[in-house]
């Protein structure tokens, strides 16, 4: 037996399972007894309220009550402070902030600006075609075109291109809105993760390509994810394993995680990698080592991370935001963001908030983080 | 009704609960007619439907509450009725697949269950055709492994 004939074996045991037991009148019958208890349980919700409200107006109607010594509240949870509809961006996704501003890209050669003091769209820049905002760093936008196998540095302020670099084009996927190329800036380096090919460094101000780095056979990773520090930059390499890659040395070590890496983010000194075995791996630059092993809620599959406004913060799919504090490396506060469905590839922080995109729903969604 | 069927698999396959999977693929279509205007223009508005249940399966806490629920009714309702379960061997391949990560998951299921193609597959899930195989290909090396069984067919000769 082969395990393609175990999985043909097993999907007709489903499909049999599947007609044997839908049952079209049972399940009417228990879609009405679920809408009837939902009822139930609304009358139920209200009379407990009702009776809440009466109780408060027993004891005002008492008069003041002596002041209470109590301990101080704890750090204010975050909410979800603001959603921003973004209409005219066909596949809106935050990049990051740039000069207090909120910078989206459209998903349709459009950056958009977004002011966190009215928390509206206040202009937009049309970019070079077939291009995408991948990046924000250095006061600067960057710019990925996976067709022209390009990345550019432009000014916000005018959207002109400062300089072009290329890189190597790759066949783009059926897929437009995939990623291709992954960006992270550190200082003078600019380092692009080319989804099934290899992670370039580039010497950004000498304007060319300074080193290659693969991992594995060739096509055997997905180079999905990038993020540099301390002169180096870690990526996805083989399967449960983060690579960092050394520019000084041209190697790369790995650094088992235990689950497919899913987001990577420098911050605090230190490399953080969201894995899909819900933890988040803190990694020392200095070491290659992995310093701390954060689990987080196993029941959301971890993704896109962000440091900043003193945690980590890592959003995890069906619109879960975790708080991770530096210091402890604990997570210390999650929030549920908008209806199941939530999906943000990237996060941002900044202005006092955690930014997300829902593409599909085409809306930026502020969270504060609570001071 | 054989529409509901196959995503009652599909959710069946990748919950692992008879409950579970009923309350999801009810989900999903109560989903799919709320916002029919919208997806009633797709060319397989049965793909939008399954892709809900597929993401609405692999999400531990839905599939929780879901199958919660469900066991809710049923105490409630003190339904006596047996119900069948898969055979042995097949529980355990489904059983694989649930330990895998969600994506690998999802795109075994769909491509076994569903008879579609990598690029359908792709289409629905709302990534590349690459992608999927890349999914594809690390699942099939896990499950041949955890199940101890061959991947080619040619061991099977």
């Amino acid at each position: 037996m082969t395990l393609d004939r175990r999985m043909r074996q097993a999907a007709e045991s489903v499909r049999r399972y599947a007609d044997a037991e839908v049952d079209p009148v049972a399940m009417l019958w228990r879609q009405r007894s679920r809408q009837r208890r939902r009822s139930l349980q609304t009358a139920a919700v209200a009379l407990t309220l009702l009776a809440g409200l009466v109780a408060v107006a027993v004891l005002v109607a008492r008069g003041p009550r002596q002041p209470e010594v109590i301990a101080p509240p704890p750090r204010p949870l975050g909410r979800v402070a603001a959603t921003i509809a973004l209409p005219q961006a066909a596949f809106p996704r935050v990049v990051g902030l740039v000069d207090g501003l909120v910078w989206v890209d459209g998903g349709d050669a459009t950056a958009y600006r977004v002011d966190p003091q009215t928390n509206r769209v206040i202009g937009s820049l049309r970019l070079p075609a077939g291009s995408r905002l991948a990046a924000v760093a250095r006061g600067s936008l960057w710019l990925a075109n996976e067709a022209a196998g390009t990345v550019s540095q432009a000014d916000p302020r005018t959207g002109r291109t400062l300089r072009t670099v290329s890189v190597g084009s790759v066949a783009a996927g059926p897929d437009p809105h995939e990623e291709q190329f992954g960006v992270a800036v550190d200082g003078n380096t600019v380092w692009v993760a080319r989804l099934h090919t290899d992670v370039v460094r580039l010497d950004w101000a000498g304007g060319k390509v300074a080193g290659r780095f693969t991992i594995g056979l060739p096509g055997s990773s997905s180079y999905d994810v990038i993020a540099a520090g301390s002169g180096v930059a870690v990526t996805h390499g083989e399967p449960n394993d983060a690579d960092q890659l050394d520019p000084r040395t041209g190697a790369a070590t790995a650094i088992r995680l235990g689950g497919d890496p899913a987001g990577a983010a420098f911050g605090a000194g230190s490399f953080w990698v969201s894995a899909q075995n819900f933890t988040l791996a803190r990694i020392d630059p200095a070491s290659r080592r992995m310093v701390a092993t954060i689990r987080l809620d196993a029941n959301h599959l971890p993704g896109a991370v962000v440091v900043g406004d003193g945690a980590v913060w890592v959003f995890a799919g069906g619109g879960l935001l975790q708080r991770i504090d530096l210091v402890s490396s604990q997570v210390v506060h999650t929030l549920a963001v908008g209806p199941d469905g939530v999906d943000s590839g990237r996060l941002a922080v900044g202005a006092g908030s955690v930014w997300l995109s829902d593409a599909e729903a085409r809306t930026l969604i502020r969270i504060d983080t609570g001071g | 009704m054989r529409e509901f069927a196959s995503v009652f698999g599909l959710a069946y396959a990748l919950s692992g609960s008879r409950w579970a999977a009923e309350d999801i693929a009810q989900d999903a279509f109560v989903v799919a007619h709320r916002q029919w205007g919208r997806i009633g223009a797709y060319d397989d508005p049965g793909a939008w439907v399954r892709r809900v249940a597929a993401n609405l399966a692999v999400s531990g806490v839905r599939r929780r509450l879901a199958e919660a629920r469900a066991l809710v009714r049923l105490a409630a309702h003190q339904q006596q009725q047996p119900y069948a379960a898969l055979p042995s061997e097949d529980g355990d391949f489904w059983r694989a697949v649930r330990r895998l990560p969600r994506r690998q998951a999802q795109v075994v299921a769909l491509l076994a269950l569903g008879e579609l193609s990598t690029a359908e597959v792709a289409s629905m899930l709302g990534c590349s055709q690459r992608m999927v195989q890349v999914h594809l290909q690390k699942a099939r090396v896990a499950l041949a492994e955890r199940l101890d069984l061959p991947l080619d067919e040619e061991a099977d000769r």
